[in-house]
């Protein structure tokens, strides 16, 4: 059992690693999407906090909570800069300037030294463990659950609900914009730097387009009337392309369609089945 | 030197500015930011690549054959993701997520089937041949190129702005509700939408896969995402925008390269879009309007 | 009655493009009013609660609230110094629950922020509690008291008109505005409403409505302003505004007509 514990882990720690990082990263697209933002950066945030923290740890060899909360904050302090400007733009506006936010932070990471270019960085210390990520996970749970329920979770609703009513409601709307956008950065830029303590290598295409579409697709498919919808999401599209290994190239069809048959018949995500069972039951009950 | 560059330029811009055409009047009718227009051009690409080696046909016909193929993929699209999302009547947010699915989907299932590596055109399907053009040297390939896709965006021009059809389309653009009271079939506009928008991506794709001589499934999102720039730096919505934000990209792309540093490249086209979105969201030539979509 | 008006506003003029929506609007209320803003459609009316609330802004002219100048401030801090409305076509957070509706609306009351979900918890609680419970008087004020829980969304009009009343209530106005409070009601909820309105009116609060139905108008107003193509035509008790010839023609004749 415990030789059988240890070739299981052996094998597939990288991808309940991922597992954790992506539910981050799901939760980072969440709080933005749940204030009624489209913003497609994240991918970029968790680069500036993946890179940050890698280069803190291998040229200065900073402790590891320390380089981890500085990915975080370098994210967090792109994303004050930025946010301000940018979240004056509303729907798929927003979500194109963030779109191209994204490819010029990946064109930075491409062409700055410190950052080694197309060959990235080789060679970082493995220092993220699992109890790390499910404390930080847990952490990022309590907080969701209790923001849920309180002013501040309220106030995001109703700037999602109507920015007119919450304006006159006595809401700084793009105050809690900015608050939300610079969370998300934050969270997606911790995840980025567990990320690059678990892989040794992290390169610019890892934070590019398609990456930020994924972290989109996390929680299109889980759903996101509750922060569970993007972790269920995160979850499903992290296991797939292990599940569809027998298909070879062509995994993607599959995710492909999954993220298009949700979007087209499951508007509100996986969340929603239950609901839809539920609906389905009661019309053939009824004659 | 600077005339040279300007050519070359001019002839890279020229495509970037058929594809965005095309990108740009899919949101200016349908109100839709379609993302799968990327991998349409890419198939497209992949389409004629197929019928030049398979059926040993020339560049021309097969460059027919490819943009009907790619027009009625843009019309399939348009049926399976974004006619029902219209039914609907989905938030914005719906078809671009859909149709990034399709991306996914069709990026796999071309690597599926031509796999991953990068294919290439056989030597000499266009003559190499080099003219004196006034101050500049172009290839017959730069020419062919340039006229191809002039005469596309002329052609879709006149069709907007000539014909019954096109008054028709723009009609629907304004509002589909009021051009459906005025008779006319909404649906079918949109279909013809697709399948012009479909043609315009997979004739981009053609001409992409000629000029850089390099098809592979994976060519889709740099095209995309140079196609979002361009429409972008046009202002959304706006045909005649979009023809002169791809030639500028492409003039600044081949100037930075040529001046600065060719990493540079796609940092300057992505900054310049970026700067254009927060300072001036309705783009270079649009007139300042609220941009709430 | 010589006391400063609570509310002051000078010739305000607004204008979209070429458009004139309100033309240099002199208009004044004072502490326990309530007034009338009545007028055909298209008077500028909503124009003007927009400009008071802060979500346009006046092309000329000024609104002071206690005396102090609030024309050009942000919409949530007009809310922050005591000035509450509804909307004509009901804006309520509708996927919210009815409860959350009306906590919302105590937004500028309470101050719970980020600090209090990560670790204040025993103040945010106690906070939480406090709001809530006001927020149930609110509810039981406006006969709401057993929706609570549901979705705001799903509540038959008249109740939604309601809500939004209370939701009002809760920002903890001087002054409310009322935009159209009686539109789409039936005779029945009217004469309700018109009951709301009194009381609110001795919870000591202000107000200011915009109303078509001249019964309302004129039940329950002190004074009535009437405005048509954005100009104040009238002004006064409404038994003298009603008798005016200006009034008659521009109003009330072309509703008879």
């Amino acid at each position: 059992m415990v030789e059988w514990l240890a070739a299981f882990w052996q094998t597939y720690n990288t991808l309940v690693y991922l597992l954790f990082t992506h539910a981050i990263l799901a939760l980072s697209i969440y709080i933005t999407l749940n204030t009624g933002l489209l913003s497609v950066g994240n991918a970029a945030f968790a680069g500036i906090g993946a890179y940050t923290s890698a280069l803190l740890t291998m040229k200065l060899d900073l402790p590891f909570p320390v380089c981890l909360a500085a990915g975080s904050a370098a994210a967090g302090l792109v994303g004050l800069a930025i946010g301000l400007p940018v979240l004056r733009l509303s729907g798929v506006y927003l979500a194109l300037a963030t779109l191209a936010f994204g490819e010029v932070i990946r064109v930075v990471f491409l062409n700055l030294e410190v950052t080694g270019g197309a060959m990235g960085l080789n060679g970082i210390p493995p220092k993220t463990e699992l109890w790390h990520l499910v404390l930080a996970c847990a952490a990022l749970i309590y907080f969701f659950e209790r923001l849920r329920r309180s002013r501040l979770g309220r106030t995001l609703d109703a700037i999602r609900e109507d920015e007119v009513a919450a304006r006159v409601m006595g809401i700084d709307v793009v105050y809690h914009k900015n608050l939300v956008f610079v969370l998300g950065a934050m969270l997606a830029g911790l995840a980025g730097g567990f990320n690059a303590h678990f892989t040794f290598f992290i390169s610019p295409r890892e934070y590019g387009f398609g990456p930020a579409v994924d972290i989109l697709a996390f929680a299109v498919l889980g759903g996101t009337g509750s922060y569970w919808g993007p972790i269920l999401g995160s979850t499903i599209l992290t296991l797939l392309p292990e599940l569809l290994r027998f298909l070879a190239d062509f995994r993607g069809m599959v995710t492909g369609l999954v993220l298009f048959l949700v979007i087209v018949y499951l508007p509100n995500g996986l969340l929603e089945v239950p609901d839809v069972v539920r609906r389905m039951l009661r019309r053939g009950a009824k004659p | 030197m600077l005339a040279q560059q300007l050519a070359n330029g001019i002839a890279l811009g020229s495509v970037y500015a058929l594809f965005a055409l095309g990108f740009t009047l899919v949101f200016g009718v349908l109100e839709v930011i379609n993302l799968s227009q990327g991998a349409i051009a890419m198939f497209g690409a992949f389409f004629a690549l197929a019928a030049v080696t398979a059926l040993g046909i020339g560049i021309y016909p097969a460059m027919a054959l490819a943009v009907a193929g790619a027009a009625i993929l843009g019309v399939l699209i348009d049926r399976l993701a974004l006619a029902p999302l219209r039914a609907r009547k989905a938030p914005h947010l719906a078809p671009m997520i859909a149709t990034i699915g399709l991306t996914i989907f069709l990026t796999s299932l071309a690597q599926g089937l031509f796999g991953a590596q990068v294919s290439r055109f056989p030597i000499g399907l266009v003559p190499i041949r080099i003219f004196e053009v006034g101050p500049f040297q172009v290839t017959q390939l730069q020419l062919v190129i340039v006229a191809i896709a002039a005469a596309l965006m002329v052609a879709l021009l006149l069709l907007l702005g000539r014909t019954r059809l096109g008054t028709a389309v723009r009609a629907v653009a304004e509002s589909p509700r009021a051009a459906a009271l005025l008779g006319i079939d909404v649906e079918r506009i949109y279909l013809l939408t697709a399948a012009v928008t479909g043609a315009l991506g997979g004739a981009a794709g053609v001409l992409i896969g000629l000029s850089f001589n390099a098809i592979s499934p994976f060519m889709g999102e740099p095209i995309l995402l140079k196609g979002i720039a361009v429409v972008i730096l046009g202002g959304m919505g706006d045909p005649k925008g979009a023809m002169v934000g791809g030639v500028l990209l492409g003039l600044v792309e081949v100037l930075s390269v040529a001046y600065l540093s060719s990493d540079l490249r796609d940092a300057i086209a992505f900054g310049l879009l970026f700067l254009i979105l927060v300072v001036r969201p309705q783009g270079l030539f649009g007139r300042r309007q609220a941009r709430k979509a | 009655m010589s006391a400063a008006p609570l509310l002051d506003i000078r010739r305000l003029t607004v204008r979209f493009g070429g458009l004139t929506a309100v033309a240099d609007l002199d208009l004044d209320v004072r502490e326990g009013e309530i007034v009338g803003l009545i007028g055909p459609n298209g008077a500028g009316k909503t124009t003007a609660f927009n400009v008071i609330s802060g979500l346009e802004t006046a092309t000329a002219g000024e609104v002071r609230f206690r005396g102090r100048r609030i024309s050009g401030l942000q919409p949530h801090r007009i809310t922050a110094l005591g000035i509450g409305r509804t909307f004509q076509n009901i804006r309520l957070f509708g996927a919210l629950s009815v409860l959350d509706n009306v906590l919302i609306g105590e937004h500028v009351r309470t101050s719970g922020g980020l600090l209090d979900v990560l670790v204040r918890v025993r103040r945010e609680r106690e906070e939480e509690r406090v709001a809530a419970a006001r927020a149930r008087e609110l509810l039981d004020f406006v006969g709401l008291g057993h929706r609570g829980p549901e979705r705001a969304g799903s509540l038959p009009f008249g109740e939604q008109r309601r809500l939004e009343l209370a939701r009002a209530l809760a920002t903890g106005p001087a002054l409310l505005l009322l935009d159209e409070p009686a539109a789409g009601a039936n005779p029945t909820e009217r004469a309700t409403l018109v009951t709301y309105i009194r009381r609110i009116r001795e919870r000591g609060v202000t107000i200011l409505l915009i109303e078509h139905d001249m019964k309302v108008v004129m039940g329950i107003c002190e004074r009535v302003a009437v405005l048509n193509f954005g100009r104040r035509i009238a002004f006064g008790p409404p038994e003298a505004v009603a008798a005016d010839r200006a009034v008659v023609e521009a109003y009330l004749g072309a509703e008879a007509s």
